[in-house]
């Protein structure tokens, strides 16, 4: 009875202590989904915010009946120019709301003529990295060069003079809090053309997700002169990462597999120990140690700077899967192997057709392991290729997170954009990930 | 005359045959041998070749200098500290994150239901990338609006500038380690789920049971995975390099620079190869004399 009821405890527990682990465990990846939904003036806010805020949606409508008298062309200028007054202003002047979207809606004698919308992210990347770069936001730097031409086409509008079925709620214009402060500023600060009829605010969630396609679309404004960042944007990195990613687990694959097999099937065991030791031994050479002289010789070979430098580390096969591989093999009855050999294959043969499809479960273990392994590497990368077609995701992510312009919202954006699809490969495989590493016999 | 030349065929055959087993197993080997003697021992011996120059990037190697490097690192008051901080991550990763998934393992053992599915999410921390978590940290350590900060003042002390203390850098840098996870908490299971059912019940009929069972019969069972893992814990301690550098980069003035750091500091901050090099060669000869104990142990361990 008094066993029953220790074990009863013990199991109880167990459970609760595992659920604070399992809890511990998805907070750092919960925090970092939040802060990526976070805008500006929550990260920057104290007490810190575990869960963001909804997303405002601020529509302003501006009047022009009284510049009927104007021609189409400079009624769309005068429309141009004050639709990006007031979107980049409200995103300037209201830096403490949390302001996702804004619309501008110019209307004619009761008809809307123009319309324009942004996504408050996409006004920020236009202000950090896009058409105003570092500019301070006031009514010159916006309107000059044509500048608010290029900012109009990157944030899209539509304009027709005869009208658009684009709708405010006019029941609820000028009902918030803004409408006071922003008739003000607009007139006064930014001097814009149009009669003020005030603002309509809306809250969203939804608007936050669309967080994702601005933070996505970051590197390609940070990297304006790199055609593959263009291109495919993070996904560049994503290239590179996956084009090292499988050329380490091949490499230690097949190089570790043909070395341990005749190892463990063609040497004699005092032959085999002392090849073994050549190859353990290089195990207490710290990286730090080799990789200056690793540098000069990779540089001297003319593969500074290219896939060929980032790739050639792992020719070097880990002594420690060597090790794996040759106690697998050596689990394998010899009788195979002879019984192959009698009928006349020759010795690679007799690997690739009897060795290895008896190996699927180190092979998996072996990869695996080089995929953990290579999926965290960061120095060798960062030393030998320092451009940014040729980044791979740790090195960008470092990188960019040191750019002074980037903020933790958006770094962490970036990093949901780059974790999402690794956690679905281990959502998806987990039952394989798990019985692979348990089965593996490296149990002491 | 035919059975004189079939012999000698056979002859010839036996010959080619011998050759052949004397030569494949090394045609296997050939491709390992190689990269491992131009990545590793090439690159260590250009490494302690350096070590004796005074490097001159203009025209390398430079001056020969004897061991006047080693002296020069030997008076170096970085050097020790960077010693120091070496040591004291050693016993941070000890303390903070060695033995987090053995205690998760061993409760993880007792649960039978939903195992797999907390097992799933054990995984998680090994496939976030290490520069992703560091971002994440760097901002939670953040003075004025992280969430370390948040909590100290709502205990009531006063806040700690974290990353830019110099008391504190390193605790912060290994405190992330703590929510534990990945894959060795799998291999810890592995074991737990190896020891035999039989041993299992007669302890449980011995009335060893609950927490006794634990630590009396779980523990003692995957005592030899627990050293192999601090075995290479120690390693990895000892070669602590992108922790340190994305965290802080060795700021506050040197208080958290790891050996490693310390040499990658030299090569790539002065240029000084020499110095750099003879560093690394102390921190290899350091591995050397712990990884030679470990295996004498080892074999102690197993007579």
């Amino acid at each position: 009875m008094a066993k029953n009821i220790s074990e009863k405890r013990l199991k109880i527990i167990a459970y609760f202590l595992s659920t604070i682990f399992l809890l511990i465990i998805i907070f750092p990846l919960f925090y970092i989904v939040s802060l990526s939904l976070q805008d500006d003036s929550e990260i920057y806010s104290y007490p810190p915010r575990l869960i963001p805020r909804e997303g405002t949606s601020i529509s302003i409508v501006m009047d022009y009946s009284k510049l009927e008298n104007q021609s189409e062309d400079e009624l769309k200028d005068t429309l141009l120019k004050d639709s990006t007054l007031a979107m980049y202003s409200t995103i300037y002047e209201l830096n403490r709301e949390t302001i996702s979207e804004v619309k501008f809606y110019g209307t004619m004698d009761g008809k809307t003529v123009f319309y324009s919308r942004a996504h408050g992210l996409m006004l920020r990347l236009q202000l950090q990295f896009g058409t105003y770069t570092k500019a301070r936001v006031s009514s010159k730097v916006l309107l000059a060069n044509g500048k608010y031409l290029e900012s109009a086409e990157a944030l899209g509008y539509s304009f027709d003079i005869n009208g658009l079925d684009r709708v405010y709620d006019t029941m609820e214009l000028g009902k918030n809090s803004y409408s006071g402060q922003m008739g003000e500023y607009l007139k006064t600060t930014y001097n814009t053309e149009g009669d003020f009829k005030g603002t309509i605010a809306a809250y969203n969630s939804i608007l936050l997700l669309e967080n994702y396609k601005y933070y996505y679309l970051t590197p390609v404004y940070m990297y304006k002169n790199i055609p593959s960042i263009q291109k495919y944007s993070f996904f560049a990195f994503m290239f590179n990462t996956v084009i090292t990613l499988v050329f380490a687990i091949v490499c230690e694959v097949v190089i570790c597999s043909i070395t341990a097999y005749p190892l463990s099937k063609l040497l004699s065991k005092k032959t085999s120990d002392k090849v073994l030791l050549y190859f353990l031994v290089t195990l207490m050479i710290p990286f730090v140690c080799i990789m200056i002289p690793q540098l000069i010789l990779v540089k001297s070979w003319g593969m500074y700077n290219n896939y060929g430098g980032m790739l050639i580390t792992w020719l070097y096969p880990y002594p420690f899967y060597i090790y794996l591989f040759k106690g697998f093999f050596d689990r394998i009855p010899n009788a195979y192997f002879d019984a192959a050999r009698m009928d006349g294959s020759g010795e690679l043969n007799t690997f690739l057709k009897i060795c290895i499809p008896m190996s699927k479960p180190i092979i998996t273990l072996i990869a695996l392991q080089t995929f953990v392994g290579a999926w965290g590497d960061f120095f060798w990368y960062f030393l030998v290729a320092n451009k940014p077609e040729l980044w791979t995701l740790n090195v960008a992510i470092y990188t960019i997170s040191k750019t002074s312009q980037v903020r933790q919202n958006m770094m962490m954006g970036l990093s949901v954009v780059t974790i999402l699809p690794v956690l679905i490969i281990t959502a998806v495989f987990s039952k394989q990930i798990k019985t692979s590493i348990m089965s593996s016999g490296i149990k002491g | 005359m035919k059975t004189s030349s079939s012999v000698i065929t056979t002859h010839r055959h036996l010959h080619i045959y011998r050759v052949k087993k004397a030569v494949i197993p090394w045609l296997f080997l050939l491709p390992g041998l190689l990269s491992t003697f131009v990545l590793r021992y090439y690159t260590i011996f250009q490494g302690l070749k350096l070590s004796f120059y005074q490097y001159d990037v203009a025209n390398p190697p430079g001056k020969f200098v004897g061991f006047e490097k080693f002296g020069e690192l030997f008076r170096n008051t970085d050097y020790w500290q960077a010693w120091r901080n070496t040591f004291v991550y050693l016993v941070l990763i000890v303390a903070l994150n060695f033995f987090i998934p053995i205690i998760q393992a061993l409760f993880l053992g007792e649960i039978i239901k939903l195992r797999g599915f907390f097992s799933t999410f054990y995984i998680l921390p090994a496939v976030i990338p290490l520069t992703i978590n560091i971002t994440l940290w760097k901002w939670i350590w953040e003075p004025e609006f992280g969430v370390a900060n948040y909590l100290v003042k709502f205990f009531g002390a006063d806040p700690i500038p974290w990353l830019s203390d110099a008391r504190w850098v390193k605790f912060c840098i290994i405190f992330p380690g703590i929510i534990g996870g990945g894959f060795s908490v799998l291999l810890y299971l592995a074991a737990i789920l190896g020891i035999s059912e039989d041993v299992k019940e007669a302890s449980m009929l011995d009335g060893c049971t609950g927490f006794r069972r634990m630590f009396y019969i779980i523990l003692p069972n995957i005592k030899f995975l627990i050293l192999i893992q601090f075995v290479l814990t120690t390693m990895t301690a000892l070669q602590l390099l992108d922790l340190p550098f994305q965290f802080t980069d060795g700021a506050p003035a040197g208080a958290s620079t790891s050996l490693p750091l310390f040499i990658y500091h030299y090569y790539t901050r002065n240029y000084d190869y020499g110095l750099g090099s003879a560093a690394a060669m102390t921190l290899m000869m350091i591995i050397a004399v712990i990884t030679f104990i470990q295996l004498k142990l080892n074999n102690q361990e197993s007579e």
